[in-house]
């Protein structure tokens, strides 16, 4: 990796977390490289983190990650020419709020245990898929560190916005207190 | 139907007005019901759902009589027709029986007019006025309301399986006590749901003494609270009737005049507690309240409201008497008051109390913004008082932040905007996202950021801090962070995870190639033939299966159906400090 691109990303990563600049990884995701754009993330190598930061390098030198609110827009409006729905998927996830660092299904032998809970549960695996004439697309993604499978509905609004919502569809942990008995009924009273 | 006179009844009653409820009489059984009633036993038992043994039937109990059985009954085209008695009759006919049943009964109800003075002088119900005048004083809409009312209620007890004997006597008073709130509903449900265990003997000391109560949500609340407690349960007959003839007069009681009704609760909530009631500890529930005189008038709202939030628990009483006359507390600015006062309310628990009391002596809190003081009291409180997880964990965690002699510290930082991101360590800090914790004087939500913050991140990054874990290209390293999750997992859910949990919520991800974690896990493995064996032993472990370098990756894939356990066995547990002491 070119060490410029290198320190640019390593100073982002250092003014929007705090990180000391020498605890730093680089890592430059391959699989989303574009002619104009290329994309990394940005790890402690010091703390135990169960994150990372995500950063595109656009034309014109511009770096741009999750604080940017127009981050995805940005990427999509400047290198999804020709792209899959899967990239578009892993663009939306990496740098739009609220999704973050989930885990985009792209085939059945990901995780194997996600299609048996989904047959289970008499729901459908999909791949990422486009709609709206590749305005929007859609696809699961896992929390895989609180195991909670989303489908993503994510699209181009006609300001050029992208647009997300998400629906839970199964989740591994439940944690949820046994209800009062009286409490579950008392809707009946209002 | 109205039911705001006696001629608005008149249809619906036409035709029965002796028929559609029996009684059973002593020693009867189900089937001499039937035969004296001249309907079978069959129609009878359907018709009557809440009779568990048929030969065992309550001396007094009603029994519905079914549809085709009562001669014009009702006008039921579908009842009559089949000759079933069906749900919807069968309720109307139970509407029908309650109301006949309170119209010509005057013991039993008090249906007199809004604002008409009481026989007792105390709206007492021992002296009845003439029903039918009675109920011709409210307006055509209050008599739809308390018929609403207590159709709500009657479906609301039959889904909490109380029976029909205490169902009739609850609405008869609930009836008789207007306006019928959703309080009252619910707070009578409460007592007689709790009451539903105890002897019929007890069922009717509670019965008894609900009545007394007026069905005031407030000694009704109490009484609950009295009727659950073990000292009440575990005493004799005459010790219950004595507490509960106790309770039912303290509404004459000189001591509750000029309360006002959050202090009467609190007062009532501390009797319940402490059985039975006495002049001396009604005085010294007053003395526990007034301690607050001198807070500000909202502040001393908050602490009278966690008083009766707290049911008369006399260790959140001391505790939160203790926290306000604490120079931390009285020296705190007065929105900071206010966000104290707030959670020791939203969580009416002595352990929160206790806690909160530990955050005010930190100087770490002292130092923070109010915002950010709003953020810390409400995990606090949160994390003192959640009980289905591991509290020795959640206990642990807490000291680690609230002891006197430690020096860790929480730090709510600001991270760039819509990150996932939740929190991190830094040496004797937890660093948290101030975005996923709203500043202000709620409680909690119960909602994901809320469960992630409080019960993953803040457990998680403690046992990493505790073991002193740095990244690394090592199995050591896979093995805090699993670790790590191990211990919040027991946090959360008061029990370790099961192998099929661990893998698919932990183990799998770390060995997942896109997984942060991965580089870490993947580069250990692959430079030293010593490190991929510790995978490996460790997969076996969780899978039961042989693991070794070229079906690895197919092993974490594997479904744990087809482990030997099933993935059901408790997940290994990992070595270091895993309960955060």
């Amino acid at each position: 990796m070119d060490e410029k691109i290198q320190k640019r990303i390593a100073e982002a990563a250092h003014t929007e977390y705090g990180w000391k600049l020498d605890q730093i990884r680089v890592d430059e995701l391959e699989e989303l490289r574009r002619p104009t754009c290329s994309f990394y993330t940005a790890g402690n190598t010091v703390r135990p983190l169960s994150y990372e930061g995500n950063y595109a390098l656009l034309p014109g030198n511009h770096v741009v990650g999750i604080g940017d609110d127009q981050a995805a827009a940005k990427i999509l409006d400047t290198c999804s020419e020709g792209t899959s729905a899967k990239w578009w998927a892993e663009i939306i996830t990496r740098f739009t709020g609220d999704l973050g660092s989930g885990l985009v299904l792209g085939d059945e032998n990901e995780r194997p245990d996600i299609v048996r809970k989904l047959a289970d549960a008499r729901l459908k695996f999909t791949v990422p898929t486009f709609g709206d004439n590749k305005r929007s697309v859609s696809f699961l993604l896992l929390d895989a560190e609180h195991y909670i499978l989303y489908r993503v509905e994510a699209k181009r609004a006609a300001d050029g916005k992208v647009e997300v919502a998400k629906t839970r569809l199964l989740e591994g942990r439940s944690g949820a207190a046994a209800a009062d008995p009286v409490d579950s009924i008392s809707g009946m009273l209002h | 139907m109205k039911i705001g006179s006696s001629a608005d009844l008149a249809p619906d009653w036409e035709g029965s007005p002796e028929s559609g409820v029996t009684q059973a009489q002593a020693g009867e059984k189900l089937s001499e019901v039937a035969s004296r009633l001249g309907v079978s036993t069959e129609a009878l038992q359907e018709a009557n759902p809440q009779i568990g043994d048929p030969d065992k039937l309550i001396p007094g109990s009603e029994i519905r009589i079914p549809a085709a059985e009562v001669s014009g009954s009702f006008r039921s085209e579908d009842a009559q027709s089949t000759g079933k008695a069906s749900s919807s009759y069968m309720e109307r006919n139970f509407e029908a029986s309650m109301m006949k049943s309170m119209l010509s009964n005057s013991s039993a109800l008090n249906f007199m007019p809004p604002n008409s003075p009481s026989p007792t002088g105390s709206g007492g119900i021992a002296q009845m006025p003439p029903v039918a005048p009675g109920v011709e004083g409210y307006s055509d809409k209050e008599n739809e309301d308390v018929k609403a009312a207590l159709h709500k209620v009657y479906n609301a007890a039959e889904k909490l399986g109380i029976s029909h004997d205490d169902l009739v006597s609850m609405l008869h008073t609930l009836a008789g006590n207007r306006p019928v709130t959703p309080e009252k509903m619910t707070s009578a449900l409460r007592l007689f749901f709790m009451a539903k265990d105890l002897s019929p003997a007890d069922r009717k000391l509670v019965d008894e003494a609900f009545k007394k109560s007026h069905a005031d949500p407030d000694y009704v609340n109490a009484l609950k609270k009295l009727v659950a407690d073990p000292k009440f349960t575990n005493a004799s007959t005459q010790t219950k009737k004595d507490w509960l003839d106790k309770f039912g007069n303290l509404a004459q009681n000189p001591q509750l005049k000029g309360l006002s009704d959050t202090q009467r609760s609190i007062v009532l909530g501390a009797l319940a507690s402490d059985p039975p009631p006495s002049a001396d500890k009604i005085s010294s529930t007053i003395d526990v309240i007034n301690a607050g005189k001198d807070l500000a008038p909202g502040d001393r709202k908050l602490y009278e409201d966690g008083l009766k939030a707290a049911e008369g628990d006399p260790a959140y009483a001391a505790n939160l008497k203790k926290l306000i006359a604490d120079p931390k507390f009285t020296h705190l600015k007065p929105a900071e008051k206010t966000a104290v006062l707030s959670q020791t309310k939203n969580y009416p628990d002595a352990r929160a109390v206790a806690n909160i009391d530990r955050l005010l002596q930190k100087g770490w809190f002292q130092a923070e913004s109010l915002d950010n003081k709003q953020r810390s009291l409400k995990m606090v409180g949160k994390l003192s008082t959640y009980d289905a997880g591991d509290r020795g964990i959640i206990d642990n965690t807490l000291d680690k932040f609230l002891d006197p002699s430690s020096h860790r510290k929480i730090e709510w930082k600001q991270y760039p905007k819509n990150s996932t991101i939740f929190g991190e360590a830094d040496g004797n800090t937890l660093e948290l996202n101030r975005d996923k914790i709203p500043a202000d004087n709620n409680k909690l939500p119960e909602d994901y950021n809320t469960k992630e913050m409080t019960l993953g991140t803040v457990p998680h990054e403690v046992n990493h801090n505790l073991n002193g874990d740095k990244v690394s290209e090592t199995f050591k390293y896979f093995q805090a962070e699993y670790r790590a999750w191990f211990v919040s997992f027991k946090a959360e859910h008061g029990r370790a995870p099961t192998n099929q949990e661990a893998m698919e919520q932990n183990v799998g991800w770390q060995l997942n190639p896109k997984s942060w974690y991965w580089p870490n896990a993947l580069k250990a493995a692959m430079k030293n033939p010593k490190e991929a064996e510790q995978f490996y032993r460790f997969l076996e472990s969780v899978t039961g299966q042989t693991v070794n370098a070229k079906n690895w990756r197919d092993v974490v894939k594997s479904d744990p159906a087809t482990w030997p356990d099933k993935g059901q066995s408790p997940a290994p547990v990992p070595p270091g400090n895993v309960d955060n002491h």
